[in-house]
């Protein structure tokens, strides 16, 4: 079922259902050595029931992420930022807004009246995140109604038809169904609302998949997945995507940053050892394949916006074919005697 | 939790038609005064579902807060609502804003399943043999 089509503005936004066809489903860049990549079938997206990620471990990264994270993040603030915007092109208020996981914290704190929302439920899988959160809006001074639920992005525990908007800003990447996930916030959104996400894209810390990949190669003779399959975004024309990258001192800055932000591998199959020496040499390779002139290391990181509107009947359709009461030679004789 | 967000939370556990409404069962309550803002109420009541707010408030043991259907716009902007302490706006916003449950347990009315309440945050994450296929 196509979703209204909001044309026009500087971004041109697709209906939900192509969407999800065109972010080809997430392609594993490194085959495992071991066993048949099971897990790993990024082509089966049908039933839903491909366990790629282990959400319970993804849950307690976020448990320690809440607690290693500093008050902003350069990269998620620019994110939610950006995310943001996109409100200041609609004249419409969201008076009942949903964030979903992800960068919420940074939602919340940018988000300055933008919207018009009223009233926020902000929902994350860890309650420790979600505490967080809490503390954070008690500091907080302004009057916006902040509601804070435990809840899984997957299987959303909210009242069909009850949200204006729901926004998620780099949490969807680790759903082992983006395309349910965005249909049960689709379920969620009453007729006419807003759905805004930024997900990481497949050219995402390309640097260091490649690094990793070859110390493996080198010290391990095989290589098991170290990054998560990321949707790919392939010539198609009016899906936003923006590519940031990050200076950092070292590789091991990198996964530290990572770590704060509670991104760490959550694949079912990774393989939880990583030596040493292979940890050193991906390090070394990333400095001496990527290093910059002035020691640093690049990250890429790619961003994909998604928007999507739930259907209204206010929503424009296109016409129906061979209703049109004008054709376009009739157009031609007009302008074209305006043409110099 | 407030009944605000109460009224919006639905179970997505297998077996659920609607999951909707969640019946409240309280361990611990407590009410934290705030200023009334009306405009706010106005515009939430039409999406409020009132015999879910109404049910959670029976929940509480407060059978007497909230009339059985719902106030109509022009009692909510009534002059002097907002100080009157027994008039529809201030009712309304006693029981969506001020009322904060503690601790408790929501129950799914269809699949009897229960989601804890635990310092003021519901839980609703399901474990891996409830979710729906």
């Amino acid at each position: 079922m196509a979703t209204g089509l909001a044309a026009g503005g500087r971004r041109l936004l697709l209906p939900l259902h192509l969407r999800a066809a065109h972010l080809l489903p997430p392609q594993s860049h490194l085959s495992s050595s071991a066993s048949a990549a099971e897990g790993m079938d990024g082509g089966d997206r049908g039933g839903g029931r491909v366990k790629i990620f282990d959400r319970e471990l993804k849950r307690r990264q976020r448990d320690r992420a809440a607690w290693a994270m500093g008050k902003t993040d350069a990269l998620a603030d620019a994110v939610a930022d950006n995310l943001l915007d996109r409100l200041e092109d609609c004249r419409k208020a969201f008076p009942s807004a949903l964030c979903l996981g992800g960068s919420a914290g940074a939602i919340r704190r940018l988000l300055r009246g933008r919207g018009g929302i009223e009233k926020l439920i902000m929902m994350d899988m860890s309650a420790d995140m979600v505490r967080k959160w809490q503390e954070m809006e008690n500091a907080t001074d302004d009057s916006l109604e902040t509601h804070f639920v435990v809840g899984d992005e997957e299987y959303l525990p909210i009242k069909e038809s009850s949200q204006d908007m729901i926004i998620s800003c780099l949490g969807l990447h680790w759903t082992n169904d983006l395309p349910g996930a965005m249909i049960q916030c689709r379920l969620a959104l009453k007729p006419d609302g807003l759905f805004l996400a930024a997900i990481l894209g497949g050219e995402t810390l390309k640097e260091l998949r490649i690094a990793c990949t070859i110390a493996q190669m080198e010290r391990e003779g095989g290589i098991s997945p170290r990054m998560s399959p990321l949707a790919q975004v392939r010539f198609v024309s009016g899906v936003d995507v923006d590519r940031y990258t990050v200076k950092y001192n070292s590789a091991l800055e990198l996964v530290e940053h990572l770590r704060a932000m509670g991104e760490t591998n959550a694949l079912f199959q990774r393989n939880p050892i990583l030596k040493k020496d292979t940890a050193l040499a991906t390090a070394a390779i990333y400095q001496s394949m990527f290093g910059l002139e002035d020691g640093t290391i690049p990250a890429t990181f790619q961003v994909i916006y998604m928007t999507g509107w739930k259907e209204h009947p206010s929503q424009q359709k296109a016409k129906r074919r061979g209703s049109a009461t004008v054709s376009f030679s009739d157009l031609q004789k007009q302008f074209g005697s305006n043409q110099s | 939790m407030r009944l605000l967000t109460h009224n919006m939370l639905a179970s997505n556990a297998r077996g659920a038609s609607t999951g909707y409404p969640l019946k409240l069962q309280v361990v611990k309550w407590t009410t934290k005064e705030a200023e009334p803002n009306a405009d706010f109420l106005r515009g939430m009541l039409p999406k409020l579902d009132w015999a879910a707010l109404v049910a959670a408030t029976h929940s509480l043991g407060l059978p007497g807060l909230l009339p059985e259907s719902p106030p109509t716009d022009a009692e909510l902007s009534a002059d002097g609502a907002a100080d009157d302490e027994g008039s529809a706006l201030r009712r309304l916003h006693r029981a969506l804003l001020e009322i904060h449950i503690e601790e408790g347990t929501l129950v799914c009315p269809d699949t009897e399943r229960c989601f804890p309440i635990s310092k003021g945050v519901p839980n609703m994450l399901l474990h891996e043999d409830e979710v729906r296929n």
